[in-house]
């Protein structure tokens, strides 16, 4: 009987829709459905009659003045603020975090200055350990060094991000802390004589190693020199005596391989770092 | 707008004038009372509500703003504290026990307080106004909005946060659950 199909009678009975005008009693179940409606809308009238109110102004002053003034929302800041900071410290945050492996990481970087090499022989100083991959025997991205024919070079550095810590090496000991690539570094040089100092120092915040024993191979295919780093080799020892390793351009005629000597820093062929 | 408008009043009332907050007392206080006696169906209750609306009221009229009318506002504080009481009221738990164990037999048969309960036409009062307390609040409200304070669909839109259509469609189911509910007291008749 009230279903939504009498929603047309409700709002009839209601006044809130006009009776059609070919609207005829000949349903009679359609007239009593109207019809009761009609007296619901009439029985409610009733309820409009209510008992008086006793509710006085000296009773609302009393309230008003019990309750007191409604205290100010003190929401803190970070509520107040929040939305707003939340992004920032997120970004912040991530940044933090990347950056912070990115020291970890030891960010391998070669940094030659520049220097004269009238001698033909480049100084290599603040020579991290890269911790990079090999690439085919070339870091074709980052010249490390290079040096013209008239034998003066340029301050290169050289970025080489590691791949998720592919060939990285850490040794620790004696307070000492050297990250190294177990693969070798390349030095892009040009012909002719080239004896390099080369100082390594760790990327190892504030802690200096120089590395010893770094042998400097020649790939005579692509003219490049090319710095093995062998963890094995006693890296502290050349820092704790004070030498530097000096590396000829002369080949051995055995090996191929550039001629090393190890010499003081306090030698007058160490041109920087010594 | 005139000196003594709603506006006006509350303007002056939030400057601290307490005797234009009084004078806007004065002025809505039974449309307070009357919805919230529709809703509550006991003056007592009613009358804490409308203490309490007002209060609320004058507690917050810096956060009145002039788009909707100081009735309407009004209204849905009133609206809202009642919505809160009937959350934690027993009555409402009792009617709604009452109504899931014996049908709506109660709204028929059973004694009245009115001394003048033999009389049909209390009779009727009473039962249309317990089938009205026995309805959800949500229905109930529209009711008395529509129904007994005939308040025009759009400001029940913007007391409820919806749209003059989706009023009209609440009045509209309110009123054939009410329908629902009235029916073996119109079957009487």
């Amino acid at each position: 009987m009230f279903g939504k199909s009498d929603d047309k009678w409700i709002e009839i009975a209601f006044g809130e829709q006009k009776l059609p005008e070919n609207f005829s009693a000949k349903n009679a179940d359609d007239a009593e459905v109207l019809k009761s409606y009609e007296l619901l809308r009439e029985d409610l009238q009733l309820l409009k009659d209510i008992p008086e109110m006793q509710f006085s102004n000296e009773r609302l002053r009393d309230a008003i003045l019990a309750a007191g003034p409604k205290a100010s929302a003190q929401t803190p800041w970070i509520m107040r603020w929040g939305w707003a900071v939340a992004p920032v410290a997120a970004m912040l945050a991530i940044g933090v975090v990347f950056l912070k492996g990115n020291f970890s990481g030891a960010d391998p970087r070669v940094i030659v200055p520049s220097t004269s090499l009238q001698n033909s022989t480049a100084v290599a100083s603040n020579l991290e350990i890269p911790i990079t991959e090999r690439t085919s025997g070339k870091l074709s991205q980052n010249p490390l060094l290079t040096v013209d024919d008239s034998g003066k070079s340029e301050m290169v550095v050289v970025k080489a991000r590691p791949k998720s810590g592919t060939g990285r090496r850490a040794l620790k000991g004696g307070g000492v802390r050297l990250a190294m690539a177990s693969n070798p570094i390349a030095v892009k040089k040009t012909p002719g004589a080239l004896t390099t100092s080369i100082r390594a120092e760790s990327a190892s915040l504030s802690r200096d190693v120089v590395a010893e024993g770094m042998s400097l191979t020649r790939d005579s295919d692509s003219n490049q020199a090319t710095v093995a780093a062998d963890a094995m080799m006693a890296p502290a020892k050349a820092e704790a005596a004070g030498n530097v390793i000096l590396i000829d351009a002369s080949s051995d005629s055995v090996t191929g391989l550039p001629n090393a000597t190890e010499v003081s820093k306090n030698s007058e062929k160490v041109a920087l770092g010594g | 707008m005139s000196a003594d408008s709603d506006e006006v009043l509350v303007l002056r009332a939030r400057e601290g004038d307490y005797k234009a907050f009084e004078l806007l007392f004065e002025r809505h206080r039974l449309l307070v009372y009357r919805f919230a006696y529709q809703m509550t169906g006991k003056r007592d209750d009613a009358e804490d509500l409308v203490q309490e609306a007002f209060v609320r009221a004058y507690q917050n009229l810096g956060r009145y703003r002039d788009e909707a009318k100081f009735t309407t506002w009004l209204l849905r504080i009133v609206s809202n504290l009642t919505t809160d009481q009937m959350r934690t009221s027993k009555r409402r738990y009792e009617l709604e026990q009452k109504e899931a164990t014996g049908g709506l037999e109660w709204m028929t048969i059973g004694s009245f307080d009115d001394p003048e309960e033999n009389l049909e036409q209390d009779r009727k009062r009473n039962a249309l106004r317990k089938a009205l307390l026995a309805l959800p609040e949500h229905h109930r409200r529209m009711i008395v909005l529509r129904d007994l304070e005939e308040r025009e669909y759009d400001e029940i839109s913007k007391l409820c946060g919806c749209t003059i259509g989706g009023a009209k469609l609440r009045v509209l189911r309110a009123r054939r659950a009410l329908a629902e509910r009235v029916k073996p007291l119109l079957g009487d008749k």
